[in-house]
């Protein structure tokens, strides 16, 4: 057994080391496309009006979209929008799954050093909302308040280099993000001032908008780097279409008058200004891991994990006990609920529970209850509760199947020796119980600890999370990803073993 | 037939079988008999090498069955084995028990292996149970189809190892009367059983076992009038009051 | 509630196929289906692996059913997302990054639940097989994993849950499976996430039940039918 670990341990430091010897082989991308007659666009599935579902089709349809379509008619090939998250779509385009990103994207810096970018396409403010009768009036006043934004977005960003004392929460997209926003969970959010015009008229909520924008971004279409080709064939399908006047006409039909933004257009395309500078910065090494902020973000989400599973743990164990003694009940109504409550806890995926105490939960709340939740790093707390109730049933199982372990004889033999039945079930029954039911239970809490990463779809700061987020700063992938797993492992094989020692002592009795 | 020399056998400290030497020749009889723990099973297991054995010879037919060239396989083919506990295989029919090793060793085909499994069933008196599973058979009926599954393959010897221990009492004579007849038909068997009328009326000889060692090796006859014996008698004695 | 299910009942059951990859519920018991099917032969060979001569085979079998043991799987299915594009040296898009995930994962698990089955065998099984001179192979393929697979269905059935449960993490990496649908219905509505999430939480527990319901049913069966043969 103790060899099996070490190899274990070998292979996740084998396999990091192996992935560096690999590195994509430059290829041309533009033949590909003519070659295979499509041009694969990644776009947004849910950024009204650049790149969304429409209900009725069920087909990706926007502002994007239609760049999409106008470059791929001018190299002369079908196109193919391909629905991309906010968050994955550079990883996306640089694994080659899409040729080109048309997905709200904003020049940074800290892109321009991953993709190449096309002309500009389209410019947007980037602005904060903030509730009406909110306290905050301009963006200094952030600092040490919670703000949503997208996970991945620009907006993200500049906040975070704008007033970096704020806290940003950062959502799966844009809508979750408002969300929260709305729900009272954060003080503010930013976004782009079309989404949040957008936002105010879909929602019929209303809410102030700071004054000052937080950054005046540039948008342009990705390509992977060193594209040459495809890059200059982009360019020079932007710069017709900018010159036939196509590139006014979709800014009219998504936001000219007529429309909900009723907007006027008041950019051109052209090249992007500083757009070559920042392409020559050179790669980060892997010492960069080392640099702060990184190991204290690491840490920090380690410690979130094993705090959010210590919690849920206590939680999911004192409702285990109350589920145990309603089954013992012998009413009939409270087995009833017993067996429901298992039966859901057990069916439904734990994301979808998580999700559901997160985003359904607390508008069911009084609004105490809700007040209390936005006061007190609400996702944490959803997410211990949302763990916790789903793993009672777990640990409820476990305890009867203790419970039902436990030979009849053991009754009788204890009643015939003259115990009453509340003696028999304290000095006989559940010493027993819980003995025989001491593994399953190592398994679940093993099971807890693991599945605390799915936290992580609320932005929970936990260890996965954490890794995430180090992951899409330093592009170190798989040395970050290798030590993370290391450290879920190392957790995992303590448990591991416990339950192994536990078991083998259950086995000598 | 089959010939062991100074067998020994450990389990960890414990010393099981202790220089076993004895011949059984051509269809001759053998009951081991002895008190529980004497190492019976395991002498009769290693005559298949479903033990293996840590000194000595073993040599049936005339082959030595743990020489290196040996296809131990092959070998087990012209050895049958009847278990305690049956071990018939759940998931087949009868029939498909007791044709599956001629059909997949031998490549009989179907057709005929399934001809000479009926003539079996119908030594053994359950040819109307042949599409029957066995979950559905009694003790007695699963020991006898067990048999048939060994008799499947022509062996030369039968190896049967307390075939009758785990029956209900009623059951036992029908697996006796099966054994009886084979061992008129002249199959070389070796038993270990405690039915010592069968041993009686059908043993060519006896060999009392006890704490790993053979303590006396005699004819039927012998045996069963060796009043001096004292280790025997006591052991015949218990094995008649619990019957 | 209903009007939602009445508006969107087509991306919950397809998601946006055939503009897109086929998703919503289909795709979610596709996703779940094909992972398992490609899963059981592989624990069957890492069980058997695990039951080999070969110390190196049975180490390595063994360290990686307990790396996966150790590791959360959404761990797994990031390295997949990573990895497997990068090895495969083409792209591949997120349902199949999800189905390498929930392959190398589940066969760890099902490897565990097919080894059960094989050591809860008595023993006397593969005695009698040997005793009557089948060799090993024969004796694995026609008698040890029919009855073992015979006896696990049921544990094999649960583990078909927890595929179903467990594909909703591909919604993470955009997978458009039964989670997606809703995350975009609920992105397009904004305002009505109890009624979405309650659609979603249902759905998947009528299923999942039907399937935990119908392992419990066939495990009863079972169970009778090995206590008729103890007789």
């Amino acid at each position: 057994m103790r060899r099996a670990i070490l190899a274990a341990v070998a292979a996740i430091l084998g396999l990091g080391a192996a992935i560096f010897l690999f590195a994509p082989e430059p290829s041309d991308t533009l033949q590909q496309v003519r070659s295979r007659g499509t041009l694969i666009c990644g776009v947004s599935s849910s950024i009204k009006p650049f790149g969304y579902l429409d209900p009725a089709s069920r087909e990706l349809v926007g502002y994007d979209v239609d760049f999409c379509r106008a470059v791929a008619e001018h190299i002369g090939v079908r196109a193919q929008p391909m629905a991309v998250s906010v968050e994955q779509r550079i990883p996306e385009l640089n694994a080659g799954r899409i040729d080109l990103l048309v997905s709200v994207l904003g020049w940074t810096p800290e892109r321009a050093r991953q993709i190449d970018y096309s002309h500009s396409y389209f410019v947007s403010r980037q602005v904060v909302i903030v509730p009406h009768g909110s306290d905050i009036r301009d963006l200094a006043e952030l600092a040490n308040r919670r703000v949503s934004a997208a996970k991945g977005s620009t907006g993200e960003q500049y906040l975070r280099v704008k007033v970096p004392g704020a806290a940003v929460l950062t959502f799966q997209d844009a809508p979750s993000a408002f969300l929260a926003f709305e729900q009272g969970k954060v003080d503010a959010m930013v976004l782009s001032d079309l989404a949040a015009m957008q936002l105010r008229q879909e929602s019929g909520s209303d809410f102030a908008t700071i004054r000052q924008p937080i950054a005046i971004e540039t948008w342009g279409l990705g390509v992977r780097k060193g594209e040459k080709a495809l890059l200059h064939q982009v360019n020079a399908a932007l710069t017709e279409m900018e010159v036939k006047g196509q590139a006014e006409a979709i800014f009219t039909k998504w936001f000219g008058p007529g429309t909900e933004f009723a907007q006027s257009r008041t950019f051109k395309v052209q090249p992007i200004a500083n757009g070559d500078q920042a392409a020559e910065q050179t790669d980060g090494t892997l010492l960069d891991l080392l640099k702060a902020p990184y190991p204290g973000w690491l840490w920090q989400g380690f410690l979130t994990t094993l705090h959010l599973t210590g919690l849920s743990w206590v939680l999911a164990f004192a409702i285990a006990m109350l589920l145990t003694g309603l089954r013992m009940s012998r009413v009939v109504p409270l087995q009833w609920f017993v067996s429901t409550y298992v039966e859901f806890s057990r069916n439904i995926p734990l994301l979808v529970q998580v999700m559901f105490w997160y985003f359904a939960m607390p508008s069911l709340l009084p609004d105490g209850a809700q007040l209390w939740l936005q006061n007190h790093n609400s996702e944490f707390v959803l997410a211990t509760c949302a763990l916790g109730f789903c793993l009672a049933g777990y640990f409820a199982e476990s305890i009867r199947s203790g419970i039902r372990a436990i030979p009849n004889g053991q009754e009788e033999a204890a009643r015939a020796l003259g115990f009453g039945g509340v003696k028999t079930l304290r000095f006989i029954i559940i010493p027993q119980a819980i003995r025989l039911s001491l593994p399953p239970l190592m398994n679940n809490t093993l099971l807890l600890f693991q599945n605390s990463s799915i936290a992580l779809a609320i932005g929970v700061h936990e260890l996965m999370y954490q890794t995430r987020a180090i992951e899409n700063e330093t592009y170190r992938t798989v040395a970050i990803f290798a030590l993370a797993t290391l450290m879920y492992f190392s957790v995992s094989l303590l448990l591991m073993f416990q339950a192994a020692r536990v078991e083998r002592r259950l086995a000598k009795r | 037939m089959i010939t062991l020399e100074h067998v020994e056998k450990h389990f960890g400290a414990l010393h099981a079988l202790k220089d076993i030497s004895g011949q059984i020749v051509q269809g001759e009889v053998a009951v081991l008999c002895g008190p529980s723990g004497s190492g019976k099973s395991t002498l009769i297991r290693t005559i298949n090498r479903l033990e293996e054995i840590d000194g000595g010879r073993i040599i049936v037919a005339g082959q030595d069955i743990h020489e290196k060239s040996l296809d131990l396989n092959a070998f087990r083919e012209r050895v049958g084995f009847v278990f305690q506990q049956f071990n018939l295989f759940p998931h087949l029919s009868v029939l498909d028990n007791i044709t599956l090793a001629p059909r997949k060793l031998r490549k009989v085909p179907k057709a005929e292996a399934e001809e000479k499994a009926l003539l079996l069933l119908d030594r053994v008196g359950l040819r109307e149970k042949a599409s029957a599973f066995p979950t559905s058979l009694s003790g007695g009926q699963s020991q006898r189809v067990a048999i048939a599954r060994s008799l499947a393959m022509s062996p030369e010897v039968m190896l049967f190892d307390e075939p009758t221990s785990a029956l209900d009492p009623e059951m036992v004579s029908e697996v006796l009367a099966v054994m009886t007849e084979l061992a008129q038909e002249g199959m070389t068997m070796v038993c270990v059983t405690h039915e010592m009328g069968f041993a009686r009326s059908v043993a060519d000889t006896v060999w009392f076992l006890e704490a790993g060692r053979v303590e006396a090796q005699l004819s039927s006859e012998e045996f069963f009038e060796s009043g001096n014996n004292p280790r025997i008698r006591a052991f015949m004695a218990h094995v008649g009051r619990s019957q | 509630m209903l009007d939602i299910i009445r508006e969107n009942w087509v991306l919950l059951l397809i998601g946006n196929y055939p503009h897109g990859p086929v998703g919503g519920l289909v795709g979610t018991l596709l996703l779940a289906s094909v992972s398992l099917l490609i899963a059981l032969p592989c624990s069957v060979a890492m069980a058997m692996a695990r039951n080999s001569h070969s110390r190196i085979l049975r180490g390595g079998v063994t360290s990686i059913v307990w790396l996966m043991r150790g590791t959360p799987l959404l761990m797994v299915v990031f390295w997949s997302n990573y990895l497997v594009p990068l090895l495969l040296g083409w792209p591949v898009g997120p349902f199949w990054v999800m189905f390498v995930a929930l392959v190398v994962y589940e066969s760890a698990y099902l490897s565990e639940v097919v080894r059960a089955g094989i050591n809860a065998l008595p023993r006397g099984q593969s005695e009698a097989a040997r005793a009557l001179g089948l060799p090993e192979s024969v004796t694995m393929f026609t008698i040890i994993l029919p009855q073992a697979l015979y006896n696990s269905f049921p544990a094999l059935l649960t583990q078909f849950v927890s595929i179903i449960k467990e594909t909703s993490l591909g919604f993470v990496i955009g997978v458009h499976e039964f989670t997606y649908s809703a995350a975009v219905i609920n992105a397009n509505l904004l305002v009505r996430p109890v009624e979405i999430f309650s659609i979603l939480a249902l759905t998947y527990f009528i299923i999942c039940f039907s399937f935990a319901s119908a392992a419990r049913w066939v495990e009863r069966r079972i169970r009778r039918n090995r206590g008729l043969s103890a007789q």
